[in-house]
């Protein structure tokens, strides 16, 4: 394709309507993107969407997608729906795929404890950033974590280790210059009374997308709402400001329509 | 491509087909009760004759409506009241009635033209060709009152009301001799229906899904049946939670399935799972924490055979008049589930829940019941349905679907049962289990057991979210809300339906549903219908919760 595709409200949010490409320059790099959904309503979409920005031909970023919800063939057939072919972008060393879900990789049979198996997870993915950052011509990562609930599970519901793994998957941010994008599910934690761990990914994050119901019901054009707070939006001045946008989308095979609420037609 | 006709009524534009059958939504005319409408099966509204089919002097139409109605106005005047008050009166009271006036006052036609006047405000028709009274004092009271109403789309099926009267209406045909004319129902006869297409072919466009290509080039069992986005589906052994789910099961999905302690609905579920399964050769494991789980597969259901024909037969009889329905949407199911259970009926059967399960359906099958207060933790358990399930045998290559069913997980007895996390990893790796060996697994759990966290965990895990509850016996407040109060033994409501290699939710027309145990042998879920409301008490509906989607207030989700 010759030109970039056509800007979305979603990825307007995410830009501050600078620019349609996730990583043009090293100032949009760095950042942590954090999903929240519920169960009514599901945030893979988001995932979906970023996904394939991060791969679009545009841009030259390598994308290290730790999966613990689904096998690499259910994201394989939705995305070549939306026009981007995880296979081949698998075979140019373009995406790492690491499946959570099969059990050799975490090392379970053979008696690891959960902390080696986070380390030792941790470690592959540095390796993978610093061996791709060594070919010139890329120069951006995103680490793609769905979902951290389930990570949770893996850990043995110690949140300090699934933090403590986040937080060095952060550092990898501030380090290299890479993207974090997160999903969760907020209605898990919503009945503590204590500070947990969404919290504190909120607090790291820079930018939160939760994903809702409409609060009127089920409707089949509309299949729910989207907040997106971006922290860290740079108007020029130097200043930086808390913009928050909420809209509506509907999903469809092939790509998710964003509009504002009430101008669907 | 059928043109969608846009009534002024309120109600959202036409969906998106899901799954294999093609759906053109057309939004019927709303009805003048104001009920919402949801687009659901396709209603051809092109045929509108005139609001009155007949009119005042087309004596010979109908000839033996009008003998009736010249020498026993009263049996006309009664089913007419029937239709009008919408069964809650009987035919035989009405009549009654009217003979007594009549007798008394010799002034019947009173109270006739009274109900002229509703059924001309309840189907929309003008007053025609002189007013009410002058009408029905002709001839004492008849008059063409149902006309063309029925053309307007409000379905076909058999109606059977109130003291189970069957109400045929033809089209364009009514009689009587002078005057006026009852356009009284006529029972059991009728032509063909002009409006309802369900009957025919459900496509209207020129393109059409090459399906016989896909299910031919790629054999199966039985059991199972192609679904999208290359999935495969098996039963429920519900019929009609297989036609919500938009198939069935899908192969390789963890179904979740959340009870309530006060019924056992959940093991109505569970029955019919495990059957369909044993009926369709499928190996199946059974868990749950009972000492011995054995005897649980004593209680299992078996398939209803012949009975069906009967009624079949009955019906086809029947299906040639243009029926009165005004709770239509109850029968645009029945026309594709009697096409389709001809090729398929081998999918899913009704299970007689009054009757065991056969012998030799035991027998030969591989079939697995483990106690899960046996061991202290789940591995060994999950260890047992790796180890069962790679033993599947594969006959030609072909995939047979296995079938996991776990009953109430979280139960008290199991040891493991305040490990959480024990649990939601024994969760995890299953669901990956089943993906990767094309079975299907069920498992029921109670919520108010667990805490609320884990409770959402295990909604966000399942791919298939169902929760059933009891009704309560006696509840004055639901059974005005709802018709058929009185046969239902609990709702069934579905929260998630299984979106596999793809990311386009599954939105249902409704989502809440009543389970009703047909003839005390066969489990039937039917959507909720509201109670008729009186012309004069609109006002109930703004508040009767139609639309609110939150299902914190225990509102009924219509």
């Amino acid at each position: 394709m010759a030109n970039a595709p056509p800007s979305t409200l979603l990825d307007d949010s995410l830009d501050g309507k600078a620019a349609a490409v996730f990583s043009t320059s090293p100032a949009a790099g760095g950042r942590m993107i954090l999903v929240e959904d519920c169960v009514e309503t599901s945030g893979a979409f988001v995932v979906h969407h970023l996904l394939k920005r991060c791969l679009s031909p545009h841009s030259s970023d390598v994308v290290v997608f730790l999966s613990f919800a689904h096998p690499f063939s259910h994201y394989d057939r939705i995305l070549r729906k939306m026009g981007c072919n995880l296979s081949v972008q698998r075979d140019n060393k373009r995406l790492m795929f690491l499946d959570m879900l099969v059990l050799e990789r975490l090392g379970r049979d053979r008696g690891k404890t959960s902390e080696d198996v986070f380390i030792a997870l941790f470690g592959e993915i540095q390796k993978a950033v610093e061996l791709c950052l060594s070919y010139e011509g890329r120069q951006h990562i995103t680490v793609i974590i769905d979902d951290v609930s389930l990570m949770e599970v893996d850990a043995n519901g110690s949140s300090n280790l699934v933090l403590d793994f986040l937080h060095y998957c952060y550092s990898l941010t501030a380090q290299f210059g890479c993207s974090l994008i997160t999903l969760n599910h907020d209605d898990v934690y919503s009945n503590e009374d204590r500070p947990g761990l969404l919290l504190k990914l909120e607090y790291l994050a820079d930018v939160v997308i939760k994903v809702e119901p409409l609060s009127t019901g089920l409707a089949s054009d509309v299949h729910g709402q989207l907040t997106v707070s971006n922290k860290g939006i740079h108007d020029g001045s130097g200043k930086s400001r808390n913009k928050v946008h909420n809209f509506h989308f509907r999903i469809k095979d092939s790509s998710v329509e964003y509009f504002y609420p009430g101008s669907k037609t | 491509m059928v043109s969608v006709d846009k009534s002024p009524a309120p109600t959202a534009p036409p969906i998106q087909p899901l799954g294999q059958q093609t759906y053109v939504v057309v939004q019927p005319p709303a009805p003048p009760t104001g009920i919402p409408i949801q687009p659901g099966h396709q209603v051809q509204s092109s045929v509108l004759a005139g609001p009155w089919s007949t009119g005042l002097c087309d004596c010979f139409s109908d000839v033996s409506n009008c003998c009736i109605t010249c020498w026993c106005p009263c049996i006309t005047f009664g089913q007419i009241a029937e239709i009008v008050d919408r069964g809650s009166t009987s035919c035989g009271a009405s009549g009654a009635l009217y003979a007594l006036i009549a007798y008394i006052t010799g002034c019947a036609c009173i109270y006739s033209c009274f109900y002229r006047s509703r059924m001309r405000r309840q189907y929309m028709l003008p007053e025609d060709p002189c007013p009410d009274c002058l009408v029905e004092l002709g001839r004492g009271g008849d008059g063409d009152w149902v006309g063309t109403a029925m053309t307007m789309g409000l379905g076909a099926g058999e109606e059977k009301w109130g003291k189970g009267v069957p109400l045929t209406r033809r089209v364009g045909e009514a009689g009587d001799e002078e005057g006026g004319r009852w356009g009284a129902p006529a029972t059991g006869k009728g032509s063909s229906s002009v409006t309802y297409m369900a009957a025919t072919k459900p496509r209207t466009t020129s393109f059409s899904r090459n399906f016989s290509a896909v299910s031919s080039t790629a054999p199966h069992a039985p059991g199972l049946k192609h679904g999208p986005n290359g999935t495969l589906f098996l039963s429920s052994g519900i019929p009609d939670l297989d036609k919500i789910l938009g198939g069935g099961f899908a192969l390789g999905s963890l179904v979740m399935v959340m009870e309530d302690p006060e019924a056992p609905h959940h093991m109505l579920l569970l029955r019919n799972f495990m059957s369909q399964g044993l009926i369709h050769h499928q190996p199946l494991i059974y868990a749950s924490s009972a000492k011995d789980p054995r005897g649980f597969l004593g209680t299992l259901p078996s398939p209803m055979v012949s009975k069906d024909d009967k009624s079949r037969v009955h019906e086809t009889e029947q299906e040639k008049g243009l029926r009165i329905a005004w709770q239509y949407k109850k029968y645009f199911g029945e026309h594709n589930s009697e096409s389709q259970r001809d090729g398929k009926s081998e999918y899913c059967s009704n299970f007689d829940l009054r009757k065991p399960l056969e012998r030799h359906f035991f027998s030969g099958q591989r079939i697995d019941c483990v106690s899960l207060t046996e061991s202290t933790d789940l591995a060994t358990f999950q260890e047992h349905c790796s180890s069962f399930l790679s033993q599947t045998p594969r006959d030609n290559g072909n995939i047979a679907g296995g079938r996991i069913a776990i009953q109430s997980l979280c139960s008290p007895q199991c040891e493991f049962s305040n490990k959480e996390w024990e649990m939601l990893s024994f969760i995890r790796s299953l669901k990956s289990l089943v993906r990767s060996s094309n079975a299907v697994s069920v498992i029921t759990f109670a919520p108010s057991l667990v805490s609320t966290a884990f409770s959402k965990r295990l909604q966000h895990l399942a791919d298939t979210l169902v929760s059933v509850k009891a009704i309560p016996d006696e509840d004055k407040e639901l059974a005005k809300l709802l018709t058929g109060y009185q046969d239902m033994v609990g709702l069934l409501s579905v929260h998630k339906v299984a979106r596999i290699n793809t990311q386009v939710p599954a939105i249902l027309e409704a989502t809440t549903f009543s389970m009703k145990l047909q003839k005390r042998r066969s489990l039937i879920l039917e959507c909720l219908n509201q109670a008729p409301v009186d012309g004069s008490s609109g006002a109930s509906y703004a508040s009767s919760g139609s639309c609110s989607g939150s299902s914190k207030t225990g509102a009924l989700d219509f």
